[in-house]
């Protein structure tokens, strides 16, 4: 009896292990793995390629003496029901603008994660007692942050429709705009529709 | 069996002769009206000629501009020739001008979807002013709903 459990507990975890799938990389440059109905990262690319291409050809970088914008990403909301990270999107967004040429990003100020708290943090510290530790020009000076002179915002957001007994239809729309901070005005703006249809058995998160 | 044949193409003949009024405006079968040579009974036929010669898409017009910002832009035009929707996906490599690939977020497969016998346009813009040349791929899109 003992000789025969011992062969089962010995032999059942192998052959569990030999039924449960392989797991592998993710071709990410020539993916054609199944759609999913929650957002994946084709999903953010897609949105990413069709807003970047949308602002370099607009002209709204421009300046007429030639020079940088500077830019910062205010609040990209996530109105989806599904844990979004919205910086999965602004943060290709900023690199390839980046990379444009066309504009300089500021992590002084900013929504959400766009700051980078070391520049408070560092004036912060030139203001305290601990400022003596430090050699002083070394220190962040007064009056050195540049401001923004554009402020990229947006939201993500989700519509679940009932499509027939069977299927649901999901659409996200990611909208993302681009405003003068001085004035105020809206320079840019696009709205991009990944539309989806599943089994409404599936939870879209 | 020789009058029901004739019956037929005359039926079919008589369902109406269509001339296209202008290139810009193209009218989908169900809703321009029939012609002689394209009807309810030559449509099948025409399906399936179009399927086993393996009709497909022609790209007829790679169009290269540059924006007032020096960004290439590139505008691909051509047909779908077959009796069917075609979707397919495409993916932009852009070269510098030394033909170093520029790593770009924007190299992404993207989307096209063409009715029947249809003409199509899509754009790409550079991701950087210095991009001198440029590679399109191809290939079908999947995972798409009907």
């Amino acid at each position: 009896m003992n000789t025969k459990w011992t062969i089962i507990y010995l032999v059942l975890p192998v052959l569990v292990w030999g039924c449960a799938p392989e797991t592998k990389n993710i071709d990410t440059q020539n993916d054609e793995g199944k759609a999913v109905l929650a957002l994946d990262y084709r999903d953010f690319d897609k949105a990413t390629t069709e807003m970047v291409q949308s602002m370099l050809a607009s002209g709204v970088f421009k300046k007429a003496d030639g020079s940088r914008y500077v830019v910062a990403t205010s609040r990209v909301l996530n109105d989806t029901q599904q844990r979004i990270d919205t910086e999965q999107l602004t943060f290709k967004i900023e690199q390839e603008l980046m990379n444009s040429g066309q504009v300089t990003m500021t992590a002084a100020v900013g929504g959400k994660g766009a700051p980078d708290p070391m520049v408070q943090q560092s004036r912060d510290l030139r203001d305290s007692e601990k400022s003596d530790e430090f050699k002083g020009d070394t220190l962040p000076g007064k009056g050195k942050i540049i401001a923004p002179e554009l402020s990229i915002s947006g939201k993500i957001f989700q519509r679940n429709i009932r499509y027939d007994n069977d299927l649901q239809q999901i659409e996200y729309y990611f909208q993302l705009r681009v405003a003068d901070i001085s004035s105020g005005l809206v320079q840019w703006q696009k709205e991009t529709l990944i539309g989806k249809r599943g089994s409404k058995k599936v939870v879209p998160w | 069996m020789g009058k029901l044949l004739l019956s037929v193409m005359v039926i079919g003949c008589l369902a109406g002769c269509y001339t296209p009024h202008s290139e810009q405006v193209k009218l989908q079968q169900g809703v321009r009206s029939d012609s002689l040579d394209n009807n309810f009974i030559t449509r099948p036929i025409i399906g399936v000629v179009s399927f086993l010669i393996g009709e497909g898409i022609v790209v007829n017009n790679v169009k290269e501009v540059r924006t007032p910002e020096g960004f290439l832009e590139v505008q691909v035009s051509g047909v779908n020739q077959s009796a069917f929707k075609k979707r397919f996906e495409y993916r932009t490599e852009w070269l510098d001008a030394n033909g170093l690939l520029i790593d770009s977020v924007m190299s992404k497969w993207m989307t096209v979807s063409v009715p029947a016998r249809s003409d199509f346009a899509f754009k790409v813009v550079s991701p950087r002013a210095d991009a001198g040349n440029y590679r399109i791929n191809t290939r079908v899109a999947k995972n798409m709903d009907e």
